[in-house]
């Protein structure tokens, strides 16, 4: 063998030696890489490579009965900052707390311990300087803090046109009541957890809640998505469309509040459709601004629904369940004669104003808001039949309305009825009731006797379904119950027509146009100190309907505390009330007017 | 390239070295010089006219180069038609991102809308402008309910016996 192919011979073996080596590192490195490092690296290029994005979808959104949202999310930006990436921590607190008007030295605190520093008092006091002391063994430094959540758009705007890398966006969402203190106990409101408190919000929280999502996003170099993987799917709040009529119930809310400043303490308005149990409006007074949440407990108790949580001996406006239960059971008839004025369990019943009455048809008598005779129907009617009535009322039940901490009132077992009790019982004593259930009497008797669920909520809507509702208009699917004959319905509301007429207590709410019947009520209060009843302040009531052949709608009014009887205080507010919502509701008017200066106009205008 | 041959040959020598020292060298090679690097490369340009050759037409080359082409452009397709899927839903990605993005920013735009036209509407609003332009709710006894005319007549011409209708 030449020099020369000895030398190629060495030249090759150690080449291949070289390669071998060369192809054991690689070997090597492979398996630190695939197998030892596998999952970290997994992990490293995972994060690298995409992005999770936490999708918070929006909580649901409660309409009024035109579709107009009474309660809504809107997206706003929060902001918060990567402390690790902060040029120059002084500059950053004076420029975050002059747009979001933050406290600068709490911010500083805030940075600094985020940071991983704790902060030195400021040199100078007239200017900020935010001096980071020696380092906290307490605090870990973070990459991320809070600066402000949901600021308003225009903060946000200028914080995202100074274009800094530390700062970063979040979007959350805002309750918002866009009409204010609207319908504020109906609606309720959220805590900042999300998490309703009181009205719709609490009641319906499941449906209306929004369940966050997870998506990930495959980025590429410049950090752009192109592909998006859905992790968890996100589920947005369904929307509740609600049976409130804004314009009624405004209407109802300019109208009790009026009332209540003038000769009350407190109130509440129910407008409710007796066919459907559809509630227009349910107002109440004192109301509270649901934007603002409450600072504590104590304020959190002041906004409850007084129309549903808060019972009430009803007074006269009672003496309706006597008089339907004496009809029903055909003890008496509208023109049977009464003595009003006769002793009754061995006492003479009190009347208002001191009045003595005399004998007198059942229809004057209710006219008239006769104790004597109301508690002689129910006696004639018989404590088992009348207390059948009462319950078949609803009383001492709750309605089932879709609202938190609704209340069944008091109605004693008959079992514990003394022998006088069903005296005290058929004026409106020893049992309360809610406005809610007085508006559930009066729906029941302009129905024709015929019982449905008071409800606030006309369909439950998701986001998609609301697009494809056409034809859908929401009925109350709970079947009707009969609690009396239709007939018997109908006699009711002749008599209680009486009430509004000449010589009835609630002429104040005679509508001019409108036929139209009601009851009034004025109950003593009873002092919660004492336990005595406060004389000279009543629960003023008055619970009407109109028209008297076709009820369209059904207006409780409930005045607390008032001062002089329902007659002169609730029944104007039922007339300032019902005409205006009456012609909302395009109902044709059913008594003949006269106004000769209109139709002599009209009689003028061409055929 | 040299410097390579001379590290190689550094080694090889190291070798060849190992196997000398074995055998004693000859007297008539101890005055031999030493090789110098790379003495045995060579570099000749030689310079060839091939300007007068004339190269004969080989009919079988027309053919391989058309199958050349052939394959290539079939390769390239199949390659194109492989890879086009991958690079259009990649496409579509970026496009879906930025319509995704889109889409929420007009989500957000629409919020905003619904709370500027629900503020604009409420009732205490409406009111406070009407009361501004001193509209008044009509009196009840001036609403007057018009009967709906069947022949499409003036709607003022007025009939009370047929079922009246609100008009305000």
């Amino acid at each position: 063998m030449s020099e020369i192919d000895q030398r190629a011979r060495n030249r090759v073996r150690l080449l291949a030696r070289l390669g071998f080596v060369w192809a054991a590192l690689i070997a090597a490195r492979l398996v630190q890489l695939q197998i030892v490092n596998h999952d970290k690296l997994l992990a490293e290029a995972k994060a690298q490579q995409t992005r999770e994005l936490e999708i918070d979808p929006p909580r649901g959104m409660m309409l009024d009965v035109q579709g107009l949202p009474l309660a809504m999310s809107l997206p706003v930006d929060s902001v918060a900052i990567n402390p690790m990436r902060l040029p120059d921590v002084d500059i950053a607190v004076t420029m975050l707390s002059r747009i979001l008007n933050l406290d600068p030295v709490q911010l500083c605190t805030n940075i600094l311990a985020a940071k991983g520093r704790k902060s030195m008092p400021a040199a100078n006091s007239t200017k900020l300087s935010c001096v980071a002391a020696s380092g906290d063994p307490t605090s870990k430094p973070s990459g991320f803090l809070w600066i402000a959540r949901k600021i308003t758009p225009e903060q946000s705007e200028k914080l995202r046109s100074l274009n800094l890398d530390w700062i970063e966006f979040r979007t959350e969402y805002k309750r918002l009541y866009p009409n204010g203190r609207l319908a504020a106990q109906l609606l309720g409101g959220i805590h900042d957890d999300g998490k309703g408190y009181a009205g719709l919000e609490k009641a319906q929280d499941e449906e209306l809640r929004s369940h966050s999502g997870l998506t990930r996003v495959a980025v590429d170099s410049k950090r752009q998505g192109y592909s998006m993987e859905v992790a968890e799917p996100a589920l947005a709040g369904e929307s509740l469309e609600t049976t409130i009529d804004r314009r009624m119930q405004y209407i109802c809310e300019r109208a009790l509040e009026k009332a209540v400043k003038a000769n009350a303490n407190n109130g509440s308005i129910i407008v409710m459709d007796p066919k459907t149990g559809h509630i227009r409006a349910l107002a109440n007074y004192p109301t509270y601004d649901p934007n603002i949440s409450p600072r504590n407990e104590i304020e959190q108790k002041l906004r409850q629904n007084l129309a549903v949580e808060v019972p009430f001996e009803p007074g006269s406006v009672f003496k309706v369940v006597a008089l339907a239960a004496a009809l029903e059971a055909g003890v008496v008839t509208a023109d049977t004669m009464l003595n009003c004025g006769e002793k009754l369990f061995g006492k003479m019943p009190g009347e208002a104003h001191g009045h003595k009455l005399g004998v007198m048809s059942v229809r004057e008598a209710i006219a008239r808001s006769a104790n004597g005779c109301a508690i002689k129907m129910a006696t004639l009617t018989g404590r088992d039949r009348y207390f059948r009535a009462l319950r078949g009322f609803g009383f001492g039940s709750r309605t089932g309305i879709e609202l938190p901490a609704e209340t069944a009132g008091v109605v004693h077992p008959l079992a514990t009825w003394r022998q006088n009790s069903i005296a005290y019982v058929s004026v409106g004593h020893e049992m309360t009731a809610t406005t809610l259930q007085l508006a559930q009497l009066m729906s029941t008797l302009a129905n024709g006797g015929r019982m449905v669920r008071p409800t606030v909520l006309k369909s439950q809507l998701s986001p998609e379904a609301k697009f494809l509702r056409a034809g859908f208009d929401g009925e109350n699917t709970e079947p009707a119950r009969q609690v009396i004959r239709p007939e018997t319905a109908m006699k009711v509301l002749q008599i209680l027509e009486s009430v509004v007429l000449q010589g009835g207590t609630g002429t104040a709410a005679k509508m001019s146009g409108y036929s139209m019947g009601g009851k009034t009520g004025s109950a003593q209060m009873i002092d919660p100190k004492t336990g005595h009843y406060l004389h000279g302040h009543y629960h003023a009531s008055f619970m009407g309907f109109a028209p008297l052949n076709n009820p369209q709608l059904v207006v409780v009014v409930t005045l607390n505390g008032a001062t002089q009887y329902a007659g002169a205080l609730a029944a104007p507010v039922f007339k300032e009330v019902a005409e205006p919502i009456l012609r909302i509701l395009d109902v044709p008017k059913d008594l003949p007017e006269s106004i000769p200066a209109v139709r002599k106009e009209i009689s003028r205008l061409p055929e | 390239m040299a410097a390579w041959t001379v590290i190689w040959d550094r080694f090889g020598e190291m070798a060849a070295d190992r196997s000398s020292e074995a055998v004693p060298r000859r007297d008539s090679e101890r005055y031999r010089l030493r090789p110098l690097p790379a003495e045995d490369v060579y570099l000749h340009i030689k310079t060839f006219d091939n300007s007068q050759v004339v190269r004969l037409e080989d009919p079988a080359a027309r053919g391989t180069c058309w199958k050349a082409i052939g394959a290539t452009v079939a390769s390239a397709s199949m390659l194109i038609v492989l890879l086009l899927p991958s690079v259009f839903s990649l496409l579509a990605g970026y496009k879906l991102q930025r319509l995704e993005i889109e889409r929420e920013d007009l989500a957000k735009q629409k919020s905003a809308l619904i709370l500027e036209r629900t503020s604009l509407l409420t009732p205490q609003r409406l009111e406070e402008i009407a009361r501004y332009q001193e509209m008044v709710d009509p009196a009840p006894q001036t609403v007057q309910y018009l009967a709906p005319s069947s022949s499409n007549k003036p709607a003022m011409a007025l009939n009370v016996s047929k079922q009246p209708k609100a008009v305000r």
